[in-house]
């Protein structure tokens, strides 16, 4: 099967599994007793008819819900995804101005995962049940099991408050004046200007939520590498490689690792998937302004359509993860065929 | 394989059962993952029983005089904004946090089987419909959805659990569904329907205690990932309400505290502790009871 034909085929899917996330979502803000007008007006307005009303008029809540679900929906096919109803902006310039500090630590910390992952993972493998291993696999339990606020609370107390080695949170040095914005990835943008001050600071700044947000992708990274190349090196062909005397390491990154590459591209690509959704904490702990602590804000004010607008981004990431994902066990193993 | 060992579906003698139980305990104990998790499960389960009793201050107790005191003999976890002893909070917590995660697991995993098991079994446009409804449950991000869903029912524990269990049930489902499949075609299942037992009767006493242990493993994980997940609740204002001591809402208390650390740290050990503990012991139960699942090395 060709891949445009596999791309189409996915697509097929998809699509209505995206109109049933919204309908869903849509059925919860609907069914819930609470009233989005009383998060934004004052309590006093609240007691005017008239000013209600108003407001309902102005944000379609007078509607009945069918009605007010085919708009949205019908809004959303023409690529607007609404308005919030606490900003007053459209939810598209919302996320444009918060998505990329949360993909460039997502990114930051996809790094961190795989730099520390793969190595743990393949060491704890090859000294199996030696002192490396059992450190590898502390290492993991530990980066499941720690919840990743208090992660973060601590890390913050120890670099930057106690050793004073990282800065405070927030993205940049707040006295310096940004680069104009192009990808509005302040790393790329910076080095676009030729800001050097810019990139030093804001790479300081992404260091420790970076380091705290891979944590958790890292464990299960080793996890993955560990148990997958445990089990390619019990493989006859690895002992035929090592028989006719290849040294360890070109047994281990040649023929081993390739062939245990498939759990690990899988473990790393959902593991970016979770990392844009999982940066809620990291985000709200280091005060990072992207679409995860956006999102908890708008749902503690029942503001619908950023919540949806920022769901169907993290679904329609996640699907093209997938979708890469799959794709690339074809192109890393020829054996598989797309189906 | 030894003589007391029955086909599934077959009725056991008392005997048999007791013979069985007597070697599942054994190897229970000779798992050291499983010791270890149920150790420490238990400690905490010590805890929450005993709170009232072992913690040395009233959980709520305010002292204005003494806020903010560093760990000390008098008080080992140091003292929070109010004067109130974290020690004794700490300890109280495992009263709020061990319930809540085990109604969460509760509600989740019977929806969930239930869904899943009816979707396996029946098959066709019931089983599209109720896993559809499960994909799109899980496309969301989980911790989002579970901030919307308690941030619309009010914050509260109980509310927190609610959403957390309406987020977590889709793994339940797909996890069943698939050993209900698996198990449909067997042979003691046609057996049943051959003999004319109803399909309920089939479902409900031929197929599911066959699918159960695997749910065990998920629970004993999941008490884990809902500790977590309602601590972040907590932590984002959204869970439990003051003055409770739970900890996420303690670490919550502790955030720009930095030079207070013991605000945040205790809380957050204890919360740790809490859920790796129940990994342990699901990881434990893995091997114990799924030899194909068991992990290499």
């Amino acid at each position: 099967m060709s891949v445009l034909s596999y791309f189409l085929r996915r697509l097929i899917v998809t699509v209505p599994l995206l109109f049933l996330v919204t309908l869903l979502g849509f059925t919860i803000t609907y069914l819930i007793p609470a009233d989005p007008l009383a998060m934004v007006i004052s309590e006093r307005a609240m007691a005017n008819p008239q000013i209600v009303q108003a407001y309902r008029e102005r944000w379609g809540l007078d509607k009945p819900p069918h009605e007010r679900y085919l708009t949205y929906v019908s809004n959303l096919l023409r690529g607007d995804l609404g308005e919030s109803i606490v900003t007053q902006q459209s939810v598209a310039a919302d996320i444009a101005r918060y998505f990329p500090a949360t993909v460039e630590l997502a990114i930051a910390a996809t790094l961190v995962a795989v730099t520390f992952g793969v190595p743990l993972g393949i060491l704890a493998a090859v000294y199996r049940e030696r002192l490396i291993d059992h450190l590898a696999r502390l290492i993991s339990l530990i980066g499941v099991c720690v919840p990743v606020f208090w992660l973060g609370l601590l890390a913050l107390a120890l670099f930057y408050y106690r050793l004073q080695w990282m800065p405070g949170p927030g993205r940049v040095n707040a006295r310096l004046e940004l680069p104009p914005t192009v990808t509005g990835l302040l790393t790329v943008d910076s080095v676009l200007a030729g800001r050097m001050d810019v990139l030093g600071s804001a790479l300081h700044h992404l260091t420790l939520p970076a380091l705290v947000l891979g944590a958790y992708s890292m464990s299960l990274i080793t996890r993955i590498v560990r148990s997958a190349m445990i089990e390619v090196l019990q493989q006859d062909y690895i002992r035929v490689a090592r028989a006719k005397g290849l040294i360890e390491r070109v047994v281990i990154l040649r023929h081993a690792l390739r062939n245990a590459a498939l759990p690990a591209i899988t473990a790393i690509g959902l593991s970016f998937g979770n990392l844009m959704a999982g940066a809620v904490m990291t985000e709200t702990v280091f005060a990072w302004p992207g679409i995860g602590r956006y999102a908890v804000e708008s749902a503690a004010k029942l503001d619908f359509a950023p919540i949806m607008g920022v769901t169907l981004l993290v679904a329609v990431i996640y699907i093209a993860i997938n979708f890469l994902v799959d794709l690339s066990y074809a192109v890393l193993d020829p054996r598989i065929r797309l189906s | 394989m030894s003589l007391a060992t029955t086909l599934p579906g077959q009725a056991q003698t008392f005997d048999e059962r007791w013979l069985a139980l007597q070697r599942a305990a054994s190897r229970f104990l000779r798992n050291r993952s499983a010791t270890i998790g149920a150790s420490i499960v238990l400690f905490w389960l010590v805890v929450a029983l005993l709170a009232p009793v072992i913690a040395p201050y009233s959980p709520t107790a305010q002292r204005i005089t003494n806020r903010l005191k560093p760990p000390s003999a008098q008080h080992l976890f140091g003292t929070d904004e109010l004067g109130r002893d974290i020690f004794s909070r700490v300890l109280h917590g495992a009263r709020v946090s061990l319930p809540v995660a085990l109604a969460v697991v509760v509600m989740t995993s019977s929806v969930g089987i239930l869904l899943g098991a009816v979707a396996g079994y029946l098959g066709g446009f019931v089983d599209e419909v109720i896993m559809r409804i499960a994909d799109a449950v899980l496309a969301f991000p989980s911790l989002i959805l579970a901030i919307a869903i308690t941030a619309a029912l009010g914050p509260g524990l109980i509310n927190a659990a609610i959403a957390v269990a309406l987020v977590l049930w889709p793994e339940y489902a797909r996890l069943i569904r698939s050993r209900v499949i698996a198990l449909r075609e067997m042979e003691f299942v046609t057996a049943a329907t051959a003999l004319g037992v109803s399909r309920r009767r089939t479902l409900f006493k031929h197929i599911l205690p066959n699918a159960l242990p695997i749910m065990l493993v998920k629970v004993s994980l999941d008490m884990g990932n809902a500790i977590l997940l309602a601590a972040s609740l907590s932590f984002v204002g959204l869970g439990a309400v003051p003055p409770t001591p739970e900890w996420g809402a303690m670490i919550a208390a502790g955030r720009h505290k930095f030079f207070e650390w013991w605000l945040a740290a205790f809380p957050g050990l204890a919360i740790f502790t809490a859920v790796v503990g129940f990994n342990f012991l699901g990881d434990g139960l893995r091997d114990l009871l799924d030899p194909r699942m068991r992990r290499r090395g």
